[in-house]
């Protein structure tokens, strides 16, 4: 009877942590993968990491053309230079990351279990600069943005590993990210899911939509409509506003809940980025 | 006569669709032209941009406002500093308008926001 007590015991406590509803993340990686491999079922998983330029071959062929002579080299170069110019104080930026900040963007973002928050590389760089007695930059493009490129060119093929730690905080952020994924906003009532998920692979006007899948590989990303490199959230509140939502400020809560959510998506896949996109 | 009977017939299910199409708004009432609006009874003016303003307000909290409120809002009061109450009033009810839906849309996003997940 003691026994029977116990198991009861222990079968309400697991229903009482799970009861919040929080996602298994996991299961969402899953589903999604399998969505997505029986939608587009010739293109393998790492293939992802092209985008739209993974489903559709006129598009694919324009764009390895275009990456003979990627048109985000400067910036990276740029960013180069920024990331080894010592700060005032004389650290720099490779003082603030691990291993120097070389070949470590597949880990962001990640949850700071001090702080109890979502850290994106963007949000990281400036955490850097203003420990270091240096101004924030602007978030979204320009030298923040080069910066990342740079980071993310030291980090090619590495493969993605956003972690989930076992904290209440964290797994809510993902599932506050999750769900913004799929709530539909803004005048014209769409979600991210809407174009990402539910019509991924048709022609949307004069585009083709990109499967979610492989989204955060290739960011920041040099976009012909920006004439620019920029970042993934610059993206984000572009799609915002495509629906006529209000957008969120860059590197909000919100926005890096979402890249989280996003991003562990992506896991496994192998970076790409800096990329060019339409 | 009973080709006059049926043209008859015609007549009254055309009459009966255009009615009914317009009588379908839903979410598409945000598009309609604010200067249409009744205003049959006297709208008090400072009223009105209390409550759009407000209602605003509450949709940016909910994290639903849509992008293009705001600059209806920022017209809405330029055109009362300018005097022209009519286009102010037809302005200020349009974001009125236009961020009650947006909480509507927050309201239903909260219940049904995993609609969309792959199954």
């Amino acid at each position: 009877m003691k026994g029977l007590t116990c198991l009861s015991a222990t079968l309400l406590g697991s229903l009482l942590v799970s009861a919040p509803g929080y996602a298994d993340p996991q299961s969402d990686q899953d589903e999604i993968r399998t969505f997505f491999q029986k939608r587009f079922p010739k293109v393998e998983l790492a293939g992802f990491a092209d985008g739209a330029y993974a489903i559709n071959e006129n598009a694919r062929s324009q764009w390895l053309e275009i990456e003979e002579f990627p048109p985000y080299e400067d910036a990276v170069d740029e960013g180069q230079e920024y990331f080894e110019t010592p700060f005032a104080n004389g650290k720099s930026y490779a003082d603030c990351f691990p291993n120097g900040g070389i070949g470590i963007k597949q880990d962001y973002p990640k949850f700071d279990t001090d702080s109890g928050e979502v850290i994106t590389i963007e949000y990281a760089i400036n955490q850097c600069r203003t420990s270091n007695g240096e101004e924030a930059l602007p978030y979204g493009q320009g030298e923040l943005a080069y910066v990342s490129a740079y980071m993310a060119s030291t980090s090619r093929d590495n493969i993605i590993n956003v972690i989930i730690p076992d904290d209440e905080r964290a797994l809510a952020a993902y599932d506050a990210g999750k769900r913004m994924f799929y709530e539909r906003k803004g005048q014209l009532n769409m979600a991210c899911a809407t174009c990402h998920i539910s019509i991924a692979g048709s022609q949307l006007r004069a585009e083709i939509t990109s499967p979610a899948l492989g989204h955060t590989t290739h960011f920041p990303a040099f976009r012909f409509a920006w004439d620019d490199i920029g970042t993934l959230q610059k993206r984000y509140a572009g799609c915002n506003t495509q629906v006529r939502a209000k957008p969120f400020a860059l590197q909000s809560e919100q926005y890096r809940n979402l890249e989280y959510f996003h991003t562990y998506m992506a896991n496994g896949l192998p970076l790409n980025g800096p990329g060019s996109r339409k | 006569m009973a080709k006059t009977t049926y043209s008859a017939f015609l007549v009254l299910l055309a009459a009966s669709v255009i009615m009914t199409g317009c009588s379908d708004s839903g979410m598409d009432t945000a598009t309609e032209n604010p200067a249409t609006a009744q205003h049959d009874e006297a709208v008090d003016l400072d009223t009105l941009i209390t409550d759009a303003e407000s209602s605003l307000a509450e949709a940016d909290n909910l994290g639903f406002a849509w992008s293009v409120t705001a600059p209806l809002l920022e017209e809405a009061h330029t055109a009362a500093k300018a005097g022209n109450e009519e286009q102010a009033i037809a302005l200020f009810q349009e974001v009125k308008h236009q961020s009650m839906l947006a909480i509507e849309q927050a309201h239903y996003a909260e219940k049904h926001w995993q609609l969309l997940i792959p199954k």
